[in-house]
């Protein structure tokens, strides 16, 4: 046992860097003195989620295909997981660091802010290594506390303290939801590990059941539609560098663990949950791009956007582990990069009176911010998938797999969502361009702005990248 | 009818009336004590089973934690419980198909049971009872073993509770005075007392 506990511990190794950044990042919070200990907090949970990263490298450095399993089959590392988990870390790492020095524009002035991030990074990668039912409903918990308070941090907002409660309850519910499927599918196999509850028969229709209510808890915590309904609430409540993490590194994971607990305890039972996730993701992509149209602020917008996405990838999911798998990889870890990107340019645009959300603060940026408008438009074409951009590859790969499963209706009721949700960001584009400014915009942030054009150049010249990172999504799918 | 049914009907008897009386009472403060002795009596049913550390659980857990909680909201809040109950006829046709709906699904439940025998619901999967030992010794022998990973998160978990609580409800006043020990500690009698020798029929003047 003491030989097997020493083992799974360095499997664990990178949620326990993270972990201990957030927590090293808290003491220094609260025993430096106030100016230092804020900056402390946000070092500390940085280099803690870098190192996070750099082990899970590490893990998968000699064998990429390399498989490790911990604490008697609770806790698992493979390389999809690695490679969700490597994505979602490097989101949280660089949206704290966009956010550093002006947090207080959005009322995240305490020091808390950066470690109750690594917290919920540290729970999003227990999520997606989870290999038992247990440790998935203590994953999505420990992701989901953290993400409560931080939709509420700023508390003498009155819109941030409903998204945060609006969030908590509708999150519990979800919760809920996870539990009571996962408690049917243990009655029914007797098993709580991933293996077990694949071994098991699926004539029971009770089972399924279970399943449907697990598909609809993850379903709300990847913000699929119709679980969507928080979504677009918080994202508009909450302080912008907290919505930017929401929808990307969390979204990231989400998805990928929905991908790893249909994929793999219920892979047998794939002609069961492709309907319904077929369902789900035509409903997310259709409402996804309609809501939007008729959206005046920019956060509410990106809501939606984000619950169109969300119903791309869940199309790949439903395409199964062989065809899917690279293409939810692909598909989220551009996203969640470029989303990143698109919120730090909304994090540098001041107004005179706080941060731009009206979609007429784009008016005219053009002419009053030239670079942040090219920056802008590239990171908004890329989500739309206009072609030479790294957001086009992602979306050929869903869809090829779609065809390649022959959901011709699917395949077709995305491409309309496409154009449709095309259309918005082309509004939003035309609005930079072709308007006269409207708002007056103040001198761009330093660290946001950067952010936002490492994003944007990502995005443009991300082709030559695209090779490594379709190789990895290949090798991280097991293919 | 022997002992072990006796009690059961008992228990179960009392369980439903305390439940019932939790919404009947009138007063918050006797429902919340109802709801006291409802956990009571499941209690007993759970030791009737054999789950004798769930029994313990919730006692302590239930009667000793969430109870005081409730009746210290009830009690320092100002709720107007009158008025909240006003709304419940309204909701009562609704109330009463999901109680419809619950208690047909009991039936089948019980006739499925019935026919089959009770193992068949989950043909032996799970062991109902760890054998020859007790529960706590059962559950003490997995809780640290095979399931650390289970715990410690479940112990990160309640630290991230704790965090979020901290930063969404404390405060720092201006203006609060602290025990300062090491002042009070240090602080002789002659920087504090002094002696005036007062005379009769006259005020004193105190130097600043």
């Amino acid at each position: 046992m003491v030989d097997s506990l020493r083992e799974s511990i360095t499997v664990v190794a990178p949620e326990l860097a993270v972990l201990g950044g957030a927590t090293i990042g808290l003491l220094g919070g609260l025993f430096l003195p106030k100016r230092m200990g804020s900056g402390f907090a946000t070092f500390a949970a940085v280099i803690g989620l870098i190192l996070g990263a750099a082990l899970v490298l590490y893990h998968f450095q000699g064998d990429p295909r390399a498989e490790y399993s911990a604490f008697g089959g609770a806790f698992r590392s493979t390389s999809f997981i690695a490679f969700a988990k490597i994505v979602a870390i490097s989101c949280a790492a660089i949206v704290l660091l966009m956010g550093e020095g002006h947090r207080a524009r959005f009322g995240l002035s305490g020091f808390e802010f950066a470690p109750l991030i690594g917290l919920a990074s540290a729970g999003l990668m227990v999520m997606l290594s989870a290999d038992d039912l247990i440790v998935l409903y203590l994953g999505v918990e420990m992701l989901s506390l953290p993400s409560y308070v931080l939709a509420a941090f700023a508390r003498d907002d009155r819109r941030a303290t409903e998204a945060g409660l609006k969030y908590f309850v509708l999150g519990a519910l979800a919760s809920g939801f996870i539990l009571y499927g996962s408690s049917l599918v243990y009655g029914f196999t007797g098993a709580i590990d991933f293996a077990g509850i694949a071994a098991a028969t699926y004539s029971d229709i009770p089972l399924l059941f279970g399943l449907v209510f697990i598909i609809c808890g993850l379903a709300f915590k990847c913000s699929a539609a119709p679980f969507h309904m928080w979504t677009p609430d918080v994202y508009e409540g909450a302080p912008l560098p907290v919505v930017a993490f929401f929808a990307s590194a969390p979204k990231m994971a989400a998805v990928a663990i929905f991908a790893r607990v249909l994929f793999e305890p219920f892979g047998p039972a794939f002609s069961d949950w492709a309907g319904v996730l077929q369902v789900i993701a035509a409903i997310s992509m259709v409402w996804g791009a309609i809501g939007a149209l008729t959206q005046k602020n920019i956060k509410r917008l990106l809501a939606y956007s984000s619950i169109n996405n969300v119903g791309f990838a869940l199309m790949a999911i439903a395409t199964g582990p062989a065809l899917g798998g690279q293409a939810v990889l692909l598909y989220m870890g551009i996203y969640s990069l470029t989303v990143v990107g698109v919120f730090a340019g909304l994090a540098a645009l001041r107004g005179p009176d706080g941060a731009v959300e009206t979609l007429d603060g784009f008016k005219g940026l053009s002419k009053s911010r030239p670079g942040m408008a090219i920056a802008m438009t590239i990171l908004f074409f890329s989500i739309a998938g206009v072609p030479p951009l790294l957001g086009f590859w992602g979306k050929l790969y869903v869809f090829t797999a779609a065809l390649e499963a022959g959901y011709v209706a699917l395949w077709a009721i995305a491409c309309v969502a496409t154009v449709v949700a095309a259309g918005y960001y082309l509004i939003l584009i035309a609005r930079m361009w072709f308007d006269e400014p409207v708002v007056e915009i103040a001198p761009r942030g330093p660290a946001t702005a950067l952010t936002m054009d490492l994003a944007a150049i990502f995005v443009l010249v991300g082709l030559g990248f695209f090779g490594i990172i379709e190789s990895a999504a290949r090798i991280a799918a097991g293919q | 009818m022997n002992l072990t049914a006796a009690a059961f009907y008992i228990l179960g008897g009392a369980t439903i009336l305390s439940a019932f009386f939790v919404i009947a009472a009138r007063n918050p403060v006797h429902a919340v004590l109802w709801l006291i002795a409802a956990f009571f009596a499941a209690a007993g049913l759970f030791v009737l089973i054999g789950a004798e550390f769930l029994a313990m659980l919730l006692i302590v857990v239930y009667v000793g934690a969430v109870s005081v909680l409730f009746l210290f909201v009830v009690m320092m809040l100002d709720v107007d419980f009158a008025r909240l109950r006003q709304g419940f006829l309204n909701y009562l046709p609704l109330g009463v198909l999901i109680a419809g709906l619950l208690i047909a699904e009991l039936f089948l439940v019980g006739a499925a049971l019935g026919e089959n025998g009770a193992a068949s619901l989950s043909e032996g999967k799970i062991e109902p009872s760890p054998g020859a030992v007790n529960n706590v010794t059962a559950i003490g022998r997995v809780l640290y073993t095979d399931y650390v990973l289970h715990f410690q998160l479940a112990g990160g978990i309640l630290f991230i509770a704790m965090i979020g609580a901290i930063v969404l409800t404390l405060r720092e006043r201006p203006g609060v005075r602290r025990q300062d020990v090491g002042r009070q500690v240090g602080r002789r009698p002659r920087d504090a007392v002094k002696l005036v020798d007062a005379r009769p029929g006259q005020g004193l003047q105190i130097p600043e």
